[in-house]
């Protein structure tokens, strides 16, 4: 599921991102100005739809944040979570 | 203005300036009452973000009040200051380090847009993204004044002293204090100025950055 999470963060970075679509898994988001934190609220709206569930975010880890596997992670523990 | 504690524990303490008493408490403290009184105060404190939301129809207020001492948003660590005489909030502040800050921003947002409808969520989105260009971006290694607000009664009484103290007790374990302050209010520029506080930001932004180092050994 986490591969499908990160492949839905790079559908999402295609779509609203064009020109940063093929960055590294483990790059900051947010570094750059890739994105901003309503673009971030936009792509947790996007795979809240895309997999059926809701995402909280206050419990991410701030470490963790911005990347495209750290998302993935983030979010997959979620579900795993129940 | 040094306020006078007169009794206290961990969870909540009450304290005295110019004569006036009151408590300071912490979120799980709060009676439904004071928890409407402090999502008001918090509202007023920071207008043109939260009418953002409310013209898209969010029940702000209830937002707010809902996310008081709630971990991983921006008002996790809130303490309310409430008169002990009429038992209503009269003040407000909440801290937090800044490398939680933007999952936190984000976390309020999610909070916030949830109770709007699609199209409406969509408009606050990119009239945030025009709020969000007016204010600096914060350093990362300091301790960040999320929110302070005293009611108009209060003003000048040394409650506000008294609320910025709590903040930098909570902060003094980070290197630095730091807030945002918008440019035309000189009165609050002046406050912070006297408790040590320096503009650091450069550029046209509306709002101004302000750090005040802090050199861990000798601030408490």
């Amino acid at each position: 599921m986490e591969n499908r999470l990160q492949e839905l963060v790079r559908q999402w970075l295609l779509e609203k991102k064009t020109q940063h679509a093929d960055i590294p898994l483990d790059q900051d988001l947010f570094e750059g100005g890739i994105i901003d934190s309503m673009d971030y609220l936009d792509l947790i709206t996007y795979l809240e739809t895309s997999i059926g569930r809701e995402v909280d975010v206050s419990i991410f880890d701030d470490s963790d944040l911005g990347s495209i596997s750290g998302i993935a992670k983030q979010v997959n523990q979620q579900l795993n979570a129940g | 203005m040094q306020a006078e504690r007169v009794t206290g524990d961990s969870r909540r303490s009450q304290l005295s300036c110019c004569g006036r008493r009151f408590e300071l408490l912490h979120a799980d403290s709060l009676t439904p009452l004071l928890r409407q009184g402090a999502a008001d105060l918090i509202y007023a404190a920071l207008p043109a973000y939260y009418d953002i939301f409310a013209r898209a129809s969010v029940p702000v207020r209830d937002v707010i009040g809902a996310s008081l001492g709630v971990s991983g948003t921006t008002l996790a660590s809130v303490r309310i200051a409430a008169d002990v005489e009429t038992g209503s909030a009269v003040g407000a502040v909440a801290g937090l380090p800044e490398d939680e800050l933007a999952r936190a921003q984000i976390a309020d947002l999610q909070r916030l847009i949830k109770g709007a409808e699609r199209t409406a969520a969509t408009k606050a989105q990119e009239k945030l993204r025009a709020y969000s260009g007016t204010v600096p971006a914060v350093s990362g290694d300091g301790y960040y004044l999320a929110r302070i607000a005293v009611v108009r009664d209060w003003r000048g009484t040394g409650l506000g002293d008294r609320l910025l103290e709590e903040f930098q007790r909570q902060g003094g374990g980070h290197t630095a204090l730091s807030l945002h302050v918008h440019q035309n209010n000189n009165r609050a520029i002046s406050f912070y100025r006297r408790h040590g506080y320096e503009v650091t930001s450069s550029g046209r932004a509306e709002f101004l950055y302000m750090r005040r180092p802090l050199l861990a050994a000798s601030d408490g």
